[in-house]
């Protein structure tokens, strides 16, 4: 039988809008947004209409798609891409009159960029990611999952808001796409045991977890890009005989769990040896000076960022191809490895963030569409959703885990962090002490409902991650304490019925400012 | 007007001049009639809300403390003080303003005044980059970008002399005509009590030289000592009292028994106020070198006391001191230009007490509590006129 491989794509921006634009805040969605959820769905509507197989797995984090379906960031990001191509064009002009052909070139390529991007996103897609994500779910190409409503980190969390976030998490997703979601993401793949009674109660059928988590040994280590440097001790797990080549149900519990098979990941992961740090690809970390384009060349990665080439986008593709074809033999490879160990039509599942795709690896959006030309033509191996799995046979305990470094919780939970963790819970205890009493006004309603929001912004795992990895650290813990300010002022509010004029004005205020969840 | 500070330090929490500076500063707004909160640590033995001259003092959190897990307290603390301001402003129906000192309170200033739309003052005591004459690790550099933002956010930011202001901007990046030079008061009626048995005993006939502060390098206390045998040779009746504990105190106390000076030389440790006075009472000259100084309360205090003061020609120091008008500036750092102005001050009787008097009038007319509460009322009023502006706009 063939091996199957499942591609899983993870989806995340914390909540942004209007809540800064620049540097920090409403350019890291529009950045994603045109970088790699805009080019992505675009080839994927493409292999569709080709007849072809697109079958990901795509998690989306609610408060994305929330912000992805606002009015207004629709309107902001159409803007965004204006400025960004009016801003290569005097990037290409520039270069001109300085008779650098070379760059003019490339910003005449970022130029041409964005300018498809607009006229994708407008003509295309009518400016509407989610009808165009229900399209491609309703067709069969895609199986989209949900996650954590704020994205928060689950494993550390008080059980009273874990069960708020996988809830709303669920209620979300039936709200934009008329169904119930069958699978949940565990932001980070946050997991411990106990919370798949939480997903059970929600109707979810399945979740993912690291591959440590069942098979045991050594964690892949860091992930996520970053890193602050620190000495952090990576625990080995007790090897258990299973593997990730078969989905398992968790042992007496009625849900599966799905491994992530390491290789796979590390292959496109990886910073030392994963392909996005081919010397031909475009090097994220330098960017112009005049503008932010990025106009180099990984180059050699062991060099300054002064040694760095121009960019060609013409040699990336070649380099693409060549990715994209040692990638599918490395699965066809593989596959036949486990069946020749046993594995009747072995699971071959790589799990990663989306917006690696593109918005770092900038031609990882090319990738990934060979790669699924690939697999199409691929007599050995096939694309599969979750969905196709038949129900596991064989039972696996879950080991507590995480896809960060370390393979626990070290990268959200660590010295830097530990006051923040004190909030968490404040902020909980906070929210619960009034959660149960009726509130007979209006007002007082709508306190509560908007004091949730604010305790799920709090909860977001992107505020930890900045905080321990040092980035943009002030953003996040302004937004970390200014959440936990408007969560007070409603709770005291509330407690104490103080609902005056300015009171009522404020609230107006803050619903239009954090305003996801609108139904809520 | 209804008031809220935050401050890390309040008494009898000090640590530096910043406990001192708020406790004076509220208590003479209280005296003009404004309404004054202040939240603070917590500290064992006292209770979390009193009144105090006047003043509404607020204790939350954990007592304050030094150490590996400093900053995680700091932070704690915010939150802790936040949740404080949201009761009281419900209480007292709505602050008008939001006075935070220095970046251990940044993150509840900027906070509180942001989500209840009240107008946020800053005073920035010190800077990171100031105190370690640089950035050079993590941890500053955090510190840094705290003080940076909170510059930053604040509707105007308070600073104590011309010379922390230049700082702020070049720094910061704050325009010029967002700051307000306010400079650090003093009382002298802190000054005037006297121990009944003082911890140590200054003999009659001894010529007291002093200096009060924390022993660190950017005080200057390693040239004063440096000095002191060339001051020794013209005045042998002459003796040094150094008040006040630091981290160099092992290596300056080392230096005079390599010059051989250590029987005049005497390092008090941790000095109480009242025998502070008692130095103070009994000091010919007062010496302040400073290498690096934002304001250099101190050399006001000594002033206050009637003491001749000797400062280095640096920061605030620089601009208190007005050169043999009321005290005497000396290059920083130089130990002979140092020693020559300490034996003119115990030789010239005349021209010492000529200091006094002027140094004393400086004090009263410049400094005092009263005109420093007044000068910031009257920032207070400024930055709620602009934010009422705004709302108009709005």
């Amino acid at each position: 039988m063939n091996a199957r491989i499942m591609m899983v794509l993870h989806s995340h921006i914390p909540y942004v809008k209007r809540q800064g634009k620049w540097p920090f805040g409403e350019v890291w969605l529009f950045e994603a947004m045109a970088e790699t959820y805009i080019p992505l769905l675009i080839n994927w509507l493409k292999l569709c209409d080709e007849g072809k197989e697109t079958h990901i797995t795509m998690s989306f984090s609610p408060v994305l798609l929330e912000q992805l379906n606002s009015k207004y960031i629709k309107q902001e990001f159409v803007k965004y891409l204006k400025e960004r191509e009016a801003m290569s064009r005097a990037d290409e002009r520039y270069y001109l009159s300085q008779s650098d052909r070379e760059f003019a070139r490339i910003a005449a390529y970022y130029a041409n960029f964005y300018r498809d991007i607009r006229r994708d996103y407008e003509m295309e897609l009518d400016r509407d990611v989610i009808q165009a994500l229900r399209f491609l779910q309703n067709r069969g190409q895609l199986e989209i999952i949900t996650t954590a409503a704020t994205h928060a980190y689950l494993p550390l969390l008080d059980r009273a808001s874990l069960e708020d976030q996988v809830y709303w998490g669920k209620r979300l997703y039936e709200q934009l796409f008329s169904i119930e979601p069958q699978g949940f993401w565990l932001p980070e793949c946050g997991y411990f045991q106990g919370i798949e009674d939480v997903l059970i109660e929600n109707g979810f059928k399945y979740f993912f977890v690291d591959s440590h988590a069942i098979e045991g040994g050594k964690p892949l280590g860091a992930m996520s890009p970053g890193g602050n440097g620190e000495e952090v001790e990576i625990e080995t797990f007790a090897a258990t005989g299973l593997s990730t080549y078969r989905p398992y149900r968790v042992e007496d519990r009625d849900i599966t769990v799905f491994g992530r098979n390491s290789m796979v990941s590390q292959q496109v992961w990886s910073a030392d040896y994963g392909y996005p740090g081919d010397e031909a690809y475009r090097e994220f970390h330098k960017s112009s000076e005049r503008s932010g384009f990025k106009y180099w060349r990984v180059t050699n990665r062991s060099q300054s960022l002064d040694k760095k080439q121009p960019y060609d986008p013409d040699r990336a593709q070649l380099k693409v191809k060549q990715h994209a074809a040692h990638f599918v033999q490395n699965l066809e490879n593989t596959g036949k490895r486990a069946v020749e160990m046993g594995f009747n039509s072995p699971l071959i599942i790589g799990c990663y963030d989306t917006e690696l795709f593109g918005h770092w690896w900038w031609e990882g959006i090319n990738w990934l569409n060979e790669v699924l030309n690939c697999i199409n033509n691929s007599p050995e191996i096939d694309l599969v959703l979750p969905s196709q799995i038949s129900p596991a046979t064989h039972e696996a305990r879950v080991f507590e885990s995480s896809w960060g470094m370390g393979g626990k919780h070290y990268v959200w939970e660590n010295a830097e962090t530990a006051w923040m963790w004190d909030i968490i819970r404040k902020a909980g205890e906070e929210y619960q002490s009034l959660k149960g009493l009726e509130q007979e006004t209006l007002m007082g309603q709508r306190a509560m409902s908007q004091a949730i929001k604010e305790l799920m912004l709090i909860q977001s795992s992107d505020w930890l991650f900045m905080v321990s990895n040092n980035l943009t650290r002030d953003y996040a813990m302004k937004r970390f304490f200014e959440h936990y300010t408007k969560l007070l002022r409603l709770t005291h509010t509330v407690r104490y019925q103080q609902f005056d004029d300015t009171f009522r004005d404020w609230l107006r205020r803050i619903q239009y400012e954090d305003d996801f969840f609108s139904y809520l | 007007m209804k008031v809220l500070m935050f401050s890390w330090e309040y008494p009898p929490h000090m640590v530096g001049g910043l406990g001192q500076h708020v406790f004076d500063l509220s208590r003479f707004l209280a005296a003009q009639g404004e309404t004054v909160h202040i939240i603070t640590p917590h500290v064992d033995t006292y209770p979390d809300y009193w009144i105090e001259n006047g003043v509404h003092v607020h204790r939350v959190g954990l007592a304050a403390r030094e150490g590996e897990d400093f900053k995680s307290w700091t932070f704690t603390f915010n939150s802790e003080a936040i949740r404080e301001a949201v009761r009281l402003n419900g209480m007292v129906g709505g602050f008008d303003v939001v006075h935070a000192h220095d970046w251990l309170v940044a993150y509840a200033g900027r906070s509180l005044a942001k989500i209840f739309e009240i107008p946020l003052v800053a005073t920035i005591h010190a800077t990171e980059h100031g105190r370690n004459l640089g950035i050079h690790n993590r941890i500053q550099m955090e510190i840094n970008e705290i003080e940076k933002n909170l510059a930053l956010e604040s509707d105007l930011v308070i600073c104590c002399s011309n010379y922390m202001q230049e700082e702020v901007c070049n720094l910061f990046g704050r325009a010029r005509g967002d700051l307000r030079i306010i400079p650090n008061g003093v009382d002298p009626d802190l000054f005037t009590s006297l121990p009944d048995e003082p911890r140590f005993k200054i003999k009659e006939e001894d010529k007291v030289v002093c200096f009060m502060g924390r022993l660190v390098p950017e005080k200057g206390v390693w040239q004063l000592i440096e000095c002191f045998p060339q001051v020794l040779e013209k005045e042998p009746r002459a003796v040094l009292y150094i008040g006040g504990r630091g981290p160099q105190k092992m290596q300056l106390e080392k230096l005079s028994r390599d010059l051989g000076i250590a029987d005049r030389v005497i390092f008090t440790g941790f000095i109480a106020k009242q025998d502070r006075n008692y130095v103070y009472d009994r000091a010919k000259v007062a010496v302040f070198p400073s290498l690096y100084e934002p304001f250099g309360i101190v050399a006001l205090e000594a002033m206050a006391t009637y003491t001749p003061v000797i400062v280095g020609d640096v920061g605030g120091l620089a601009e208190i001191v007005d050169n043999r008008k009321n005290g005497v500036k000396v290059t920083p750092g130089n130990v002979d230009e140092l020693a020559q102005a300490i034996i003119e001050l115990l030789m010239d009787t005349e021209f010492a007490n000529h200091l006094q008097e002027t140094g004393y009038e400086t004090v009263k007319s410049v400094y005092g509590w009263n005109v420093i509460a007044q000068n910031t009322l009257e920032v207070y009023r400024e930055v709620i006129q602009s934010k009422n502006r705004l709302l108009v706009e709005a």
